[in-house]
């Protein structure tokens, strides 16, 4: 279980972008999150998976704080994954990074072997998403967020990459938060819904 | 449903491009050079007063395709086929891009960093060939239609949300006399809300009596506001059909099929060939 407690963030200290912010997520539970843009949901997507720090409140694995200085077990997948690898690593050096994937689960998320030594700028942001999920799934990733991972992708790519992550969700019982500004795609895809406004009360 | 090319090569179609083929050769392993084909014979068109949403998979060669209208090729590709504006083929769009054909970039990156949005604005209309009075005119002109407040023409790109960033964008491509719209993926990123309006922006410019070009993976989204439905798929055309018949699931080919049925609304449904392909 991800338990985030009053979590509480601004910019420079600025105006705080949400205050008393509470969510819990269960492993094995897809969680769709809808709110405005400009509302703070990749600063929160950010904050839960490490790549923020929380300013106020905390976040509970298990009752336990999050582990320091190893693996982070919640993972983020980005929205922009042009930003989320090393322009002058081939693309098999960032998984390698996380873990050695196996064969079977590169080809289901449709990744072609020759692309593996081909660095970033080669491919299109479709395809260099699907090897971000691949090196979110890492064994030890227990939760996964999602940040908008299929706004840039076709109708029939986002399908699959779905198909995909659900399946491993209930296969490796993982916990997942969905932000998508896709109302039909998160009642397609998710077990429960929340709004941001909810959670900050 | 298209029709033989030799036929609509009229002047009241704005926009045809006829058999067009880029590949780029790329060195691979040293020096052994290798061609890549980016788009293999693609024909369609956009007429006067529609949009026409051109979609289909990622690497399917949307992008390539703007980019060839625009004459902003790199260096190592090689086109041939036909680009037609108005009728007349052209062979060097410089004269055109951002004159008679504006562009609509993906994201607030499409804008200079270091401008405030109105200078840019100012300037977008000074390049299309305004004079200086009429550039500051329609800046606000289009401003106010925007629903940009005249404070907006004051701030940076990075003060701006991604809504507005679209929106300045917007005011850029619209500023001028531009005949000719190309939207690249406009709403990416942006929230139901917003995604609707840029829609039912580019709409009334249609309406106005432009012509649109719409490159967009968001369906659902652009599906009611589109007239023509173009799909690509690596680098080839699928078909093109009417938004109509598409928003009803009628199309002619397995792969559009693919397409609509893998729509959230529509059952989020992958064909096995599909899901391994």
């Amino acid at each position: 279980m991800l338990e985030a407690s009053q979590l509480s963030f601004s910019y420079n200290g600025g105006k705080p972008l949400f205050t008393n912010m509470n969510l819990t997520i269960q492993l094995g539970e897809v969680i769709g999150l809808i709110a405005p843009s400009g509302s703070g949901k990749t600063t929160l997507a950010k904050i839960l998976s490490g790549h923020l720090p929380a300013q106020g409140g905390e976040i509970r694995l298990n009752r336990n704080p999050i582990p320091r200085r190893t693996f982070h077990p919640v993972q983020l997948i980005n929205q922009h994954p042009e930003q989320g690898f090393n322009p002058r690593w081939p693309l098999e050096r960032s998984l390698a990074e996380s873990f050695q994937p196996n064969e079977s689960l590169l080809a289901q998320l449709g990744i072609k072997t020759s692309w593996l030594n081909r660095y970033p700028h080669e491919l299109s942001g479709g395809e260099l998403q699907r090897f971000a999920i691949a090196r979110a799934l890492n064994p030890q990733t227990a939760f996964l967020i999602a940040d908008e991972i299929t706004a840039m992708l076709d109708a029939i790519s986002q399908a699959q990459i779905w198909q995909v992550l659900l399946s491993m969700v209930e296969e490796r019982k993982l916990g997942m938060l969905v932000i998508s500004h896709n109302p039909q795609l998160l009642t397609h895809i998710c077990t429960r819904k929340v709004s941001m406004h909810e959670l900050a009360c | 449903m298209p029709c033989p090319y030799s036929l609509i090569i009229k002047d009241h179609i704005v926009l045809t491009i006829d058999k067009l083929y880029i590949s780029f050769s790329r060195y691979e392993h040293g020096l052994h050079r290798q061609q890549v084909t980016g788009l293999n014979g693609v024909s369609f068109f956009v007429r006067p007063k529609t949009i026409n949403l051109v979609t289909g998979a990622s690497g399917a060669g949307k992008s390539l395709l703007l980019a060839a209208i625009l004459g902003l090729l790199p260096a190592n590709s090689t086109c041939q086929g036909h680009i037609f504006f108005n009728g007349k083929e052209y062979r060097n769009p410089a004269p055109l891009r951002g004159k008679e054909i504006a562009l609509i970039p993906q994201s607030a990156e499409g804008l200079d960093p270091l401008q405030r949005v109105g200078k840019q604005v100012r300037r977008a209309a000074r390049l299309a060939g305004l004079s200086r009075k009429e550039a500051s005119e329609q800046t606000e002109a289009v401003f106010a239609r925007y629903g940009l407040g005249s404070d907006v023409l004051r701030l940076y790109p990075f003060q701006l949300s991604g809504g507005m960033a679209t929106r300045v964008l917007l005011a850029c491509a619209t500023v001028g006399r531009a005949q000719l719209l190309l939207a690249d993926e406009p709403t990416t990123g942006l929230d139901e809300e917003n995604c609707e309006q840029v829609f039912a922006h580019l709409r009334q410019l249609a309406d106005e009596g432009r012509a649109v070009l719409l490159i967009s993976h968001d369906i659902s989204g652009a599906l009611p506001f589109a007239d023509d439905v173009t799909i690509l798929k690596d680098g080839a055309l699928v078909e093109t059909m009417s938004a109509a018949d598409f928003r009803q699931g009628i199309c002619a080919e397995s792969y559009s099929q693919a397409l609509y049925l893998a729509l959230p609304q529509n059952g989020f449904i992958l064909e096995e060939e599909q899901a391994h392909a």
